[in-house]
């Protein structure tokens, strides 16, 4: 098994926090840091693209910045799309022409690396969806089936993410679309807090589509909407009546994922590939990147590295 | 061989930080995932110190022993080593700050000293680190009979730990009044070369003018224990001197001031050439623990996070080249 | 009007995901209250997490811009002194336009971004906004048409009057030089009758404001008055840590 971590960062600098991207000296102490606990790899968000040629002049020079510090390269992409139901949104079809030109641009920036995965939110803001129907998730489908046609044939995989606060996040949703995408175009990347805290055990929620699932977050949290914050305007990320922080690293106290028995189904389901660890806002309520993203590889390494053993032994 | 553990000190910035269990839990996973196998310890007094002393081990965590299992559900192998500065009095034996350059405070000392060692012993340790004598601006002039009482002092210490299997390690620090007039070579001479050893701090000879790597050299059997980290500045104008050189110095940067006199490891513009220090230790068949060390961090996760990447990719292949 | 002093809530704002929850406003209020300041100064943003700086988050956040200002009032604050906006700043609720106020082409654009944010200043009853003068210099280039910076400026001034607001141009420590042919082509575009355009250059600075009336009365500093406020109609203040628009609870069962 091996192990990438997600992009989120932020570190003290005499100008108050700032992320890995803000100069080459900090992207240089947050790659070592990742390195030095036994990450594998990094996964990244596509829109920082232009970041990385500012600095770096082309994707392949920055994930050669990353070999140096000894991870071997750049796993996963996330496409952090701004919807608006006005101009880009998968439940409206008059959209979905800007939609799939953005992924044909995003493929050809990203052409010069190997990437496993392109990761999306396959729907907006839940309350931009509203009243989510099947009919809607229907027409969800088929733009996305479209853009796995494009970036498979970039020799990605397009991947589904289901935050908690878009509009295919229930059980009913997620099986609505998961039966009207197709397998050969549109897989799943099970991210074990955001599921959680939609109340859809992740555990039964992957072994149902396991087929279908290229990657995972390994993300914790402490809490679930048992409130209706997944449909809370402006915001239910940051904003929610719930909690101001929802997710946690994984080995962290008092955490509501299961990841033993998460680990066990991802090794009696011959996964093989890689694992993302994230968890983003780490820094909520006095919390420390760093920290985080060094407990989680302990917890990886002393305790689900002996389920996979155990797991895999059977 | 070498093995290498960390400092635990730079998670406790004051007094009321870093007591719950909780913290001490994550800051051993740190070190442990960061690639170390040993945690060295400080001393410290009263119920803010859980880790500083072994009765206080034995109230949070059952036993000295209860401590050892905690350390490996961390996945560390052991401790290391403990810091004990005899300067420090102990709440829990109403005990007051023991001076060795004073012959009364002598016993004081090596019945701490072996208190602590015992403790070690069960916790798989192997160095007592101690700080040899008070600070200069405490202390200005030390003379040949001064330095013989602080010598006696450690010498008895010394042969009372070693049955314990616990090795005696004096550390020099920049503000220590072993700095002027060659007191750190004089020390040395005037003590047993069976029972007594020496730590060396490479951030804190860097910044008091002196060469870690030459010392290496010149004492090579003398050295006991090391504490690796990067200096950022040389105290190139005596501050040393100045009275409350702890605070006004050391934590508040002195007249310049130097905003951080330690760095991480192989982090510009660091003046300690860990890489050489390294080397040396291996030409001489060091056998021992290196402990990497970034007191007064701004960023303890970070600080080991950075120094086991460093330890990982350049230390560590210095090492393993030599076998 | 009267010289008062303000206090720039941009500090709080270190992270995009940062001072977004609403008892961090509140905690910001209070502090800069308890440190004498009567005023705060906004800044204009993007996204939802930006829920000062968009007026439709803020309107949600707190009911009405007259439900923000209760919610000022409470923690000592009785004013909006100003909002600071950078039209070439992209936005997502703009469409990302890259827009620039030295290309004639993007003129209406920015005068129907500003639109959004004159009307929540009237609403405030907020007499400044300020508005950056230039993309920084080094998207810029050299070459750029300081006639067509003046251009929207004052069409800016224009606008902003209608809603009872002044605009303040701000110049930045990145903004471009201004050469004797820029000097130039903007003074020959002043020729024209105009609307007065103020210029803003930091309050960091703590000198007098060029064109901003008279000097500040010294000694003490004196809170500025509510002006503009009550307005008519207005709800009252939202509880602490309330929001202004709660979903509906218990649609999610465990």
């Amino acid at each position: 098994m091996k192990w990438s971590y997600m992009d989120h960062w932020r570190s003290a600098s005499p100008n108050g926090p700032i992320d890995q991207w803000q100069t080459l000296d900090s992207m240089d102490r947050f790659l070592k840091q990742v390195a030095a606990v036994g990450y594998d790899a990094i996964d990244t968000f596509d829109h920082r693209y232009f970041q990385i040629m500012d600095q770096y002049g082309s994707v392949s020079n920055y994930q050669e910045f990353v070999q140096e510090r000894g991870l071997e390269r750049i796993v996963n992409t996330f496409h952090a799309a701004v919807y608006d139901p006005r101009t880009y949104a998968p439940h409206v079809p008059e959209t979905h022409a800007n939609i799939l030109e953005d992924f044909r641009v995003t493929m050809d920036r990203w052409s010069g690396i190997s990437l496993d995965n392109i990761i999306v939110m396959p729907a907006t803001l839940y309350y931009d969806m509203e009243p989510v129907t099947d009919d809607k998730i229907k027409t969800t489908a088929e733009l996305w089936n479209k853009v796995g046609a494009i970036t498979l044939d970039a020799g990605v995989k397009l991947t589904c993410h289901h935050e908690f606060f878009c509009g295919i996040q229930s059980k009913h949703e997620l099986d609505v679309f998961y039966a009207n995408t197709d397998p050969a175009l549109v897989n799943l990347f099970v991210d074990t807090a955001q599921h959680c805290i939609a109340t859809v055990d992740p555990v039964d929620f992957y072994e149902q589509y396991a087929d279908r699932v290229t990657g995972f977050h390994f993300k914790d949290t402490r809490h679930q909407d048992l409130v209706g914050d997944y449909r809370r305007r402006p915001d239910a990320e940051l904003m929610a009546t719930t909690t101001p922080k929802w997710f946690h690293e994984m080995g962290d106290e008092g955490g509501l994922v299961d990841f033993e028995a998460f680990m066990r189904a991802v090794v009696r389901n011959g996964y093989e590939g890689w694992l993302s660890v994230e968890h983003d806002k780490a820094n909520k309520l006095g919390g420390d990147h760093a920290e985080s993203t060094a407990i989680a590889r302990w917890y990886a390494k002393n305790v689900l590295d002996r389920i996979v053993a155990e797991e895999g032994s059977k | 061989m070498i093995e290498w553990s960390y400092a635990i000190n730079q998670w406790k910035p004051s007094f009321d930080d870093f007591t719950r269990r909780r913290d001490h839990e994550r800051a051993l996973r740190v070190i442990s995932i960061s690639g170390f196998t040993g945690v060295e310890l400080t001393t410290g007094t009263g119920r803010w110190e859980p880790l500083g002393n072994p009765e206080q081990l034995a109230a949070n965590f059952g036993s000295v022993r209860g401590f050892a299992d905690f350390v490996r559900d961390a996945a560390l192998d052991r401790v290391s080593s403990w810091f004990y500065d005899p300067l420090l009095g102990f709440r829990e034996d109403l005990s007051a700050p023991a001076d060795p350059a004073d012959p009364d405070a002598h016993a004081s000392v090596r019945a701490h000293a072996t208190w602590f060692a015992s403790a070690l012993a069960d916790l798989g340790g192997q160095v007592l680190v101690v700080r040899p004598t008070a600070s200069a601006w405490q202390r200005p002039q030390l003379d040949d009979g001064a330095i013989g009482t602080i010598a006696k002092c450690w010498n008895d210490v010394g042969r009372a730990i070693a049955p314990l299997g616990v090795r005696l390690a004096l550390h020099f620090d920049f503000l220590s009044a072993l700095r002027p007039d060659d007191g750190l070579e004089r020390l040395i001479a005037a003590t047993d070369t069976e029972t007594v050893g020496f730590s060396v701090d490479t951030g804190e000879f860097v910044a008091a003018g002196l060469d870690p790597v030459a010392f290496i050299d010149r004492h090579p059997h003398r050295v006991a224990h090391v504490q690796l980290k990067n200096a950022a500045a040389v105290d190139d104008r005596d501050e040393y001197t100045r009275r409350n050189a702890e605070h006004h110095v050391r934590k508040g940067g002195g007249a310049r001031p130097v905003p951080r006199w330690f760095l991480e490891l192989g982090v510009a513009p660091g003046l300690v050439d860990a890489e050489a220090v390294v080397r040396a230790l291996v030409a001489h068949e060091y056998d021992g623990w290196v402990t990497v060390e970034s007191d007064l961090s701004p960023h303890p996760p970070t600080s080991a996070m950075l120094n086991g990447w460093y330890l990982q990719h350049v230390l560590q292949s210095i090492v393993e080249e030599a076998r | 009007m009267t010289a008062g002093w303000s206090y720039a809530l941009n500090q709080w704002r270190q992270s995009p995901t940062s001072f977004v929850r609403l008892e961090e406003h509140e905690r910001a209020f209070k502090t800069v209250s308890a440190a004498g300041f009567r005023a705060v100064e906004l800044w204009a943003g993007t996204g939802r997490w930006s829920n000062l700086g968009r007026p439709e988050h803020l309107r949600l956040n707190y009911g009405s811009a007259a439900g923000f200002l209760d919610r000022l009032a409470e923690c000592g604050i009785d004013a909006v002194s100003s909002l600071t906006w950078d039209p070439s700043a992209p936005a997502a609720e703009e469409g990302f336009e890259l827009r620039s106020t030295s290309r004639p082409a993007d003129h209406g654009a920015i005068l129907r971004a500003a639109e959004t944010y004159l009307e929540l200043l009237s609403e405030l009853g907020c007499e400044r906004i300020v508005v950056r003068a230039t993309e920084p210099a080094g998207r810029l280039g050299s070459g750029f048409d300081a006639a067509a910076v003046a251009s929207v400026l004052d069409r800016l001034g224009a606008a902003a009057q209608d809603h009872g607001v002044r605009v303040a141009v701000d110049i930045d420590c990145l903004s471009p030089p201004l050469g004797r042919r820029h000097r130039a082509a903007a003074r020959a575009h002043r020729q024209r009758p105009r609307r007065p355009v103020a210029q803003h250059r930091g309050s960091r600075r703590g000198g007098r404001r060029p064109g901003l009336g008279r000097p500040r009365p010294r000694g003490p500093h004196r809170a500025r008055p509510s002006q503009g406020r009550p307005l008519p109609g207005r709800g009252r203040g939202l509880p602490a840590s309330g929001c202004g628009s709660r979903p509906p609870a218990g649609e999610r069962g465990p």
